[in-house]
Formats: C-alpha cells, structure tokens, sequence
C-alpha cells in the first residue's frame, strides 16, 4: 500500500509522457503538413524578394547559374576591387554594405560595414536585405555561400585575376547592376589603356626592356611573379620581371636581389613597415639603388582589380620609360 | 640509465662537427653559388668588394649566426623545461612566453611607427611580462609543476586571446605583417642586437649548464629532490627564469621558429643519455647546427626564392626523431 502510494506519482507522470508521446507521434504521423506548410512551404510560396523586375540568368565566375533582378536595389560587396568598380560605375547608390576592407574611393567608407573581407557577419549582411552580395570565388567558404542561399540572397562571384578577367568583371557588373553601358565603357577604357601600350612598348622594341623587382611587401621579401595580376602589368608595360617564369607570389632573400641585380625595384609602401627605399639603400652596390630607381607605387594600383589598374599601368611605363631614358646605354649593356 | 661507453668520449667532436658543417653549408649554398676555395678566399680577404664578398660577409654570416644564436637557445631552454617540468612534450613556447611575444611584436607592428628596433624591443618586454606574471603565479605554490604549466598555458592563452582582438581592429597591412612575423624569419637583419643577444644567452646557457646536477635530480623527481636537500621552490623558479629569459631573447630576434626546442633536446637523450652535463652543451651545439642547416635548406631548395625554416625544421627533424625513437626506444 505504501509502496503504491510512493508510486503513484511516478506513474502518473509516465502515463502522462506517453500520452504526450502517442499525441506527439500521432501529430507527427497523421499531419506532416504542419511541419512542412508552417516553415518553408510559406517562404516558398511567399518569396522575400517578390519578382517586380525581369530576371536574367548570369553565369558567375564559380560557374554557378545565377537568376538575379535586372535592376538590383540592395547590393552588398563583400570585395575591396568590386566597391571600387561600383563606384566608378556610377552604381554607389545601389550599395547598402561594404568590408572593413573597402577603402576607396573614401566615401565608401561611410557605408555599412559588414565586417572582414574574409569573415563577413552573415547576421550583418541579412539585416542589410540585400538583393545581391557579390563576393570573390577564392574568399567564398562553400558554408558562406550555402548559408546564403538558404536566406534566399542571390550571390555572385566574381574571380579577377588577371587584366581579361578584370575587363571581363567590370564589363559582367555592369550588366548585373543594371547599367550596362557604363560596364562597358569602364572595360573599354581598360582595353584602350592596354593596347595604347602594348603599341607603345613595340615601338620602344624589346632590348629597351630593363629586369625588374616587383615587391609586394619587404618583412619577409614577398615579391610578385609572372603568374599575377601585378606580374601581367608589368609585362604589358614593357618590363621583363626577374622572378622565375610561372612562380606567384614567392619570398625571396636580399642574397637573391643581388643575385639578380635588377635594373628597377619597384616597392610599395606600407604604413607600419620600413621604408622601401631605405630597405634597398642598405646595398649600394644593387644598379637599382646606384641609378636611383628604387620606386614606390602604391600596393592598390598593382594589386586591387579594380579601375585604378590604369594608374597602375601608367605608373609602370612611367617608371619603366624613365629609367631607359636616363640610363640606356647601362640598361642595354646589362641585357643577357 | 648509463649510455654506452663508445659514444661517452665521442659526442663533443661529433657534435661540433655537425655544427661546423652546418656553418660551411650555411655558408656556401643560397641564391649565389659559392665553391669551397671561393668561400675560404672570401673570408680570408674581408675588405674585399663585390657579390660573393658582400652575400657572405653581410647576408650569410649574420643570418648563420642569427639562425646559431635562435637555435641554441631554445634548444637549451627545452631541454631545461622539459627537465623541470618532467613533460616530455615541454617546449620551449609552453611557459607563454611566446603569447607575450607576439602579443608585444603586434602591438609594436600595429601601433608604433616604423623604426625597426621596435618589434624586437616590444617583443622582448611582452615576454618578460607574461614570464614575469607566469612567475607570480608560480611563487605562491612553490612553484609546483602543474602550477606553472597551467600558469604558463593560461597567460599564453590570455596572450593569444587579446592578440586576436587586436588583429580585428589592425588594418591590413600591419596585420599581414605580423602574422608573417609570428611564422618566425631569420632574415631579419637586426644585426646590432646580434652581439649583445649572444652575450647574454651564452651567459644564460653557462649558468643553466653548471646547474646540470640540479637539473638531474630534478627528473628524478621532486621527492628525490627534496630528500636530497634541494630547496625545489626557488630552484625551479631560478631554472624557469633563465630558460624563460633565453626563449624571450630568441623570440625577439627571430620571431616564433618551432620544432627546434621540443625535439633536439630528445634527439639527444637518444643518442647520448639524460644526463645534463653532457645534455645542455650537447642541446647547445647541435641546436645551433640543426637551425643554420635547416635555414640553409630553406634557402637553397628553391632558390631563388626560399622556404619557411619552420617547415624545413618539422619536414626534415621529424623523420629523422620518428626514426631515432624507433631506434632506441624510451
């Protein structure tokens, strides 16, 4: 009697859990419609982004077929060079989110930040309501992408790492923005740059070509090879890079410089770190340092995919042209 | 515990002879071929200009000297925490002296203007700030293993916890910087703290070498250490000091180089026994060697461009460990 009595609540509470259970059980058995109508059955039938405008289907450059807006309104960058682009597009307005690491044109600074340019917050990007994030392939975590998409925000990649996909995006991004033309002048322009010297540098003729040191940063010796965006510039502004043929972005040593013995250094500078020139002036016998044409031209002009390419282009010929009007006989006597 | 009788006599040449080999590769191989007469002529005529003259003389020499100074300090270092703390995976960076660090070398690249003294200065203080804090810790219990491993770990993560932030809120390129430095580079010209790195870690490595006997009981055991009379306490505290300030010097000057103090110190009781009279300077000479080589291979294999020395080090003393502990056994 006493033992029931101590039972009974126990039993009381079992009962009542396999009630629940079969209810629960019965529930999930007898109506899956709940489970499904509630949650995504509503968001399927009810888009967030309601189709007003004419849809196009892009290809993007992880080759993924994208259906996006013709004109979208909300976009979030998640890449310096494209926030570049937007801006030189005349876009800006369309922009609600950048990265930390979108710094020009200045005012893109004022615009939402979203975070890195390799870790974005997701959270701040789904607050934004964008219609379109364009993000680059390489930085795209396949868990990035996935996450949103399945908040139902079209994505774009885009994937510049050489100067024909650099045209190539520009040209794309207008046509996904919805200002086609302005895509294709800012292309055109790149295009015009690039043929304007590769003529140049075949009248100047090859043996006018002097070796050059691209340095992407000093501590350690990071340098550019061929195989990189900085390395094709170079290459179209008439410069014959010392770096081995084929090689991206290696660390070489001082011991390498001087056994290469460039005609020009080419140094960008970077706040926080030594000088270029003083990095190089250690070595007075480098023909570099002796002629004078350890250069610094800004990391962004070489490195960023974006409209300041041409600057970047036109610095290096300037650089390039300078140096063999100053010193050619010693330029061409150096040639192998 | 006796190792065998033909290596007792032996080790002393065998080890300054893979050092000096170590050098002459150091040396001889890079970027700019060098044959063994030309290196001889070239050192024999200092005053001498041109290539050759100016890689070895202001490129090499310094670099191998560097990579000497870096591996013989955290060789010696390992080997003593390893024998303090009885902890066979004890290395050199285990104590947070690195988290200190890299903490005060971010905050110098991040902050601080570009003079170059900075980043080692910083480096150095950051260290001996958590080797200090470690040390408080530490004193109110005697100093007891688990005490400092926790102490050293926790500071270490600490460290590593506010150095993230920092990383968040750094532009780019100072953080580019220091997560290249953070990887360790013995190119780093700061060749006038090279003399002064050396006195004081040739000072430290003397000074830990006469505290052999101690160092000795100590990996017998704190009991064994107590009975005989040593006062455990201080002693660790002194040894922990010492191999702490070593590991900060080495840090400094070369950034985090890794795999060098965890396993020179192993390789050796392989080869030669525990005892730390022959241990210490056996740790000191082979380290030294085993960097200088290893750097020299990163130089060489790609040359013109190289490769980290932290993977050369773990690509090329792992194998070898690997094969030594199948060898021997413990």
């Amino acid at each position: 009697m006493h033992i029931t009595c101590h039972l009974r609540p126990i039993e009381l509470c079992v009962i009542t859990l396999r009630v629940i259970l079969v209810l629960v059980c019965g529930l999930l058995f007898l109506a899956p419609g709940i489970w499904s109508s509630g949650g995504y059955a509503t968001a399927a039938s009810v888009p967030p982004s309601p189709v007003q405008f004419a849809q196009t289907i892009h290809t993007d450059a992880l080759g993924r077929q994208v259906q996006l807006n013709d004109a979208p309104q909300r976009v979030v960058s998640l890449v310096p060079s494209v926030t570049e682009t937007i801006y030189a597009l005349g876009a800006q307005e369309l922009l609600v989110g950048v990265t930390d690491f979108c710094n020009y044109p200045p005012q893109a600074q004022d615009k939402q930040s979203v975070g890195a340019y390799n870790s974005p917050s997701i959270e701040a990007i789904a607050m934004l309501r964008p219609d379109l994030v364009i993000i680059a392939a390489d930085m795209a975590t396949p868990a990035l992408l996935q996450t949103l998409l399945e908040l139902k925000i079209p994505v774009y990649s885009v994937y510049p790492r050489s100067l024909k996909a650099t045209i190539e995006m520009q040209r794309d991004l207008g046509a996904v923005l919805g200002c086609t033309a302005a895509g294709a002048t800012l292309a055109s322009q790149l295009e015009q740059a690039i043929a304007q010297l590769n003529q140049e540098v075949e009248r100047a003729g090859a043996e006018a070509a002097p070796r050059v040191l691209l340095t992407i940063m000093l501590e350690p010796l990071v340098i550019a090879g061929t195989d990189t965006l900085p390395g094709e510039m170079l290459a179209c502004a008439g410069g014959i890079n010392v770096a081995t043929p084929g090689s991206r972005y290696p660390m070489w040593n001082m011991e390498s410089v001087l056994a290469f013995d460039p005609d020009i250094i080419i140094a960008s500078p970077h706040p926080g770190t030594s000088s270029p020139r003083d990095f190089f002036l250690r070595f007075k016998q480098l023909r570099a340092v002796q002629q004078g044409n350890v250069v610094e031209i800004p990391a962004d002009w070489l490195q960023r995919p974006g409209p300041r390419i041409i600057k970047g282009l036109e610095a290096l010929r300037q650089v390039i042209t300078d140096a063999v009007t100053h010193t050619p006989e010693k330029i061409n006597a150096t040639q192998r | 515990m006796r190792p065998s009788v033909r290596h007792t006599y032996l080790w002393l040449p065998l080890c300054l002879l893979f050092l000096g080999g170590a050098v002459v590769a150091g040396l001889m191989y890079g970027t700019v071929p060098l044959t063994p007469s030309e290196l001889v002529d070239i050192l024999l005529h200092p005053q001498s200009s041109g290539l050759k003259s100016t890689v070895v003389w202001q490129l090499r020499l310094p670099r191998v000297g560097l990579a000497a100074l870096v591996g013989m300090a955290l060789a010696v270092s390992g080997t003593v925490f390893q024998a303090v703390l009885r902890n066979p995976l004890a290395d050199p960076y285990i104590l947070g002296v690195s988290g200190g660090a890299a903490l005060g070398a971010v905050l110098a690249l991040t902050f601080f203007s570009v003079q170059s003294y900075t980043v080692p200065l910083l480096a150095f203080s950051g260290a001996l700030l958590a080797l200090f804090l470690v040390y408080l810790v530490a004193r109110a219990h005697q100093a007891a293993t688990h005490t400092l491993i926790l102490a050293g770990v926790m500071v270490g993560s600490l460290c590593t916890a506010v150095l993230m932030f920092l990383l968040l809120y750094a532009p780019a390129d100072p953080m580019r910087n220091a997560l290249f430095w953070l990887a360790g580079n013995l190119a780093r010209g700061e060749e006038r703290w090279l003399p002064y790195g050396a006195g004081v870690c040739v000072i430290l490595v003397l000074l830990l070498w006469s505290r052999a006997g101690l160092l000795d009981v100590f990996t017998q055991g704190e009991d064994v250490a107590a009975d005989l009379g040593v006062d455990i306490g201080r002693e660790r505290l002194f040894l922990f000091c010492a191999a702490g300030l070593l590991v900060a010097i080495a840090v400094a000057l070369a950034g985090l180089v890794g795999f060098v103090g965890l396993v020179v110190p192993h390789a050796i009781r392989l080869l030669w026994g525990a005892g730390h009279m022959r241990l210490i300077p056996a740790a000191a000479i082979i380290g030294a060697g085993f960097l200088v080589g290893a750097d020299a291979l990163a130089r060489t294999v790609l040359a013109p461009a190289e490769v980290p020395v932290g993977v050369v080090t773990a690509l090329v003393g792992a194998p070898f460990f690997l094969y030594l502990l199948r060898l021997r056994g413990r």
